[in-house]
């Protein structure tokens, strides 16, 4: 049976939900196309989450080495490359991930093989690849289909799938030999989070600004409605890249995922990386100038119109019903 | 140190966008264009490096004939900053070109600039592919990393990167030049281009390159394609939001009045 192969991701010693999530997709598109699922992992004191992934597929592939002591774009990118030599999967899945990010193009164009990236579906038709992923901020969905090729490499968008189930059988474990390298890029270090002043993924009422706000001045007034709930301030990206909110405040992909009861989000346009983070929020609340801005997609309330007019009025009217 | 540094003309939307009537593509007669965010970041950090080090900024761009006079605008904007030279792979062979047709054909261009440092940004947010970067690093032979928030450079070319993670993690990385670097947003602040600078600057040369200068052919280009795109279309809203109408004061009144009752319900 022709195998999707799967780069399994993990960190700090826990295998990463992006890497269930693809696992499930890649058990629906096994299924069907008669195909199993298997994967690899890589890094070193792995033994126990090799154990943990074979409750998933069917084999696992594992390339364990001590020198082996974090994600490394080029040692990932040998084994993975002499893996698909050998076993030539139809197709080999990852995470869209900052790994998935890194490894995936370079190993397409290592391999002559194509590369698919950010997917929200992939389905095989007739052996090819077709997929569906998003463009212009999330603002348009792009089908798409790969050229015609023994083996499709694609990753998948993080939070679309629902992550895997353990399965009854284990599978086997394959050992893969890790021989040695001599590396032009070279790991040196993890630097972790920095200790925040408050910790928004805690917090049950979230104000979000973006860079609708236009200037840095103009924060205050966002500020004081997330105040006036009794909520705490957040914000996109762009707005800690300015240096005009601190990273702890980031919510996304790259910032903190948050759980509030109420989530608002005050000029920004809703793209994937911001939109990450708010998955768990039960109730969201945007307001945007632009009435075909992607947040609109996933709110539940929405005002089309200019925050500086609509802010305010909220606020006062808000003090008046508390 | 010399550096090239590649950079996107992308579309700029403020509003609602229509698909055309190939079903292919957005309509875009009548939007701006501007240079891509993370492009604009890792021109500045070229220009950061060279004003520490010395050597020259090349900014390198790739486009069709109907997007020249984009491309044209954002080269010069990079002369304006401070860039020493620009090269412009303009041909009609490249409408709508594929990640790997662009990497190849970049990587093309690029045998015959003197390099030690590729920087690209992470993502074009237009087609947003996350793929250019490595596939021309990969094509060229030259060691990459991704998603640098910081770059600085050791002794005996070697380059610190500090590369993005999710959650605000970070990896320290140490690659060794020759080599190619993405740059993430936020890395650091890009200067602006004064308005009269960008007027000189399209007194600089500009070196053009065609398709056929690289030897490249239509039936080349389309070997090399990975990616077709079949459709595109508005995606389906995943909540429907409800929109809240009526003046500005109208709406956030009643507004305040549905945060307060989700509020109260818990
Ligand atoms: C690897 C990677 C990781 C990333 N991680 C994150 C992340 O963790 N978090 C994150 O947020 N982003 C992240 N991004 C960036 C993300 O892709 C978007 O660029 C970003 O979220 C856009 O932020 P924004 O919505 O504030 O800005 P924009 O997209 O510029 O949107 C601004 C919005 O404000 C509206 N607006 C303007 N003026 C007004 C007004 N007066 N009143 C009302 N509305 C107005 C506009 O209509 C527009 O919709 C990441 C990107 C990459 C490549
Ligand atoms: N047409 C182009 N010309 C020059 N550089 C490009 C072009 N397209 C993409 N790039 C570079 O590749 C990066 C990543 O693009 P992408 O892989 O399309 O997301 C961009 O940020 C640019 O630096």
């Amino acid at each position: 049976m022709r195998e999707i192969l799967v780069i399994a991701e993990h960190r700090e010693g826990e295998l990463r939900s992006s890497c269930l999530e693809t696992i499930s997709k890649a058990h629906e598109v096994a299924d069907k196309g008669g195909l199993e699922v298997t994967s690899v992992i890589i890094g070193s004191n792995i033994k126990s989450l090799a154990e943990k992934l074979r409750e998933y597929v069917s084999k696992v592939y594992l390339a364990e080495n001590h020198e082996i002591t974090y994600y490394d774009c080029e040692i990932y990118k040998h084994i993975v490359s002499k893996l698909i030599r050998e076993v030539k999967p139809l197709m080999v899945l990852m995470g869209h991930t900052s790994y998935g990010m890194d490894l995936m193009p370079g190993l397409s164009s290592h391999l002559s093989l194509p590369l698919v990236t950010d997917c929200i579906d992939i389905e095989l038709s007739n052996g090819k690849l077709n997929a569906i992923r998003q463009a212009y901020g999330g603002r348009v969905n792009v089908k798409v289909s790969l050229k015609p090729s023994e083996t499709y490499l694609a990753t998948l968008r993080a939070g679309v799938f629902q992550p895997a189930k353990p399965t009854q059988t284990k599978g086997e474990i394959v050992e893969v030999d890790v021989p040695p390298l001599e590396l032009k890029v070279k790991h040196l270090e993890v630097i972790r989070p920095e200790i925040e002043d408050i910790d928004i993924s805690k917090a049950d009422i979230v104000v979000g600004v973006g860079l609708g706000i236009g200037a840095r001045e103009k924060i205050p007034v966002v500020k004081e409605l997330a105040e006036t709930l009794g909520g705490v301030l957040g914000c996109s990206r762009p707005i800690v890249d300015r240096g005009w909110l601190p990273q702890t405040r980031q919510i996304g992909f790259s910032g903190k995922s948050i759980k509030p009861k109420i989530y608002i989000a005050v000029g920004i346009s809703g793209a994937a990386n911001h939109v990450a983070g708010i998955k768990g929020a039960r109730t969201i609340v945007a307001i945007n100038k632009d009435s075909g801005a992607p947040i609109f997609n996933i709110s539940d309330y929405g005002i089309v119109g200019d925050l500086f007019q609509v802010i305010p009025i909220l606020v006062q009217e808000l003090k008046k019903v508390k | 140190m010399n550096i090239v540094v590649c950079v996107k003309a992308i579309p700029y939307i403020e509003e609602r966008v229509k698909i055309d009537r190939s079903g292919k593509d957005i309509v875009k007669a009548g939007l701006k264009f501007k240079i891509n965010d993370s492009d604009e970041n890792a021109l500045e950090e070229a220009l950061i490096l060279k004003e520490k080090y010395g050597g020259t900024v090349t900014v390198i761009s790739l486009c069709s004939d109907r997007e020249l006079t984009y491309a044209e605008q954002v080269v010069w904007e990079c002369y304006a900053k401070g860039a020493d030279q620009a090269i412009l792979v303009c041909d009609k062979i490249f409408e709508n070109p594929d990640p790997y047709i662009t990497s190849k054909t970049l990587a093309e261009a690029l045998r015959s600039v003197k390099y030690d440092l590729i920087l690209t940004g992470c993502q074009a947010i237009d087609d947003s592919y996350m793929q250019i970067g490595p596939m021309i690093a990969e094509i060229l032979g030259l060691p990459y990393t991704t998603l640098a928030v910081k770059i600085q450079v050791l002794d005996n070319g070697r380059i610190l990167v500090h590369r993005e993670l999710e959650e605000g993690y970070r990896q320290a990385v140490e690659i060794k030049l020759p080599a190619l670097i993405t740059v993430q947003t936020g890395i650091n602040l890009p200067r602006y281009a004064a308005l009269i600078k960008v007027i000189a600057a399209k007194k600089k040369p500009l070196r053009k390159i065609t398709a056929q200068e690289l030897k490249l052919d239509v039936e080349m280009i389309n070997s090399w394609r990975n990616i077709f795109i079949e459709e595109m279309y508005i995606p389906k809203a995943e909540r429907a939001a409800q929109i809240i109408t009526g003046s500005p004061e109208e709406a956030a009144t009643k507004l305040a009045l549905i945060i307060s009752n989700t509020l109260k319900s818990g």
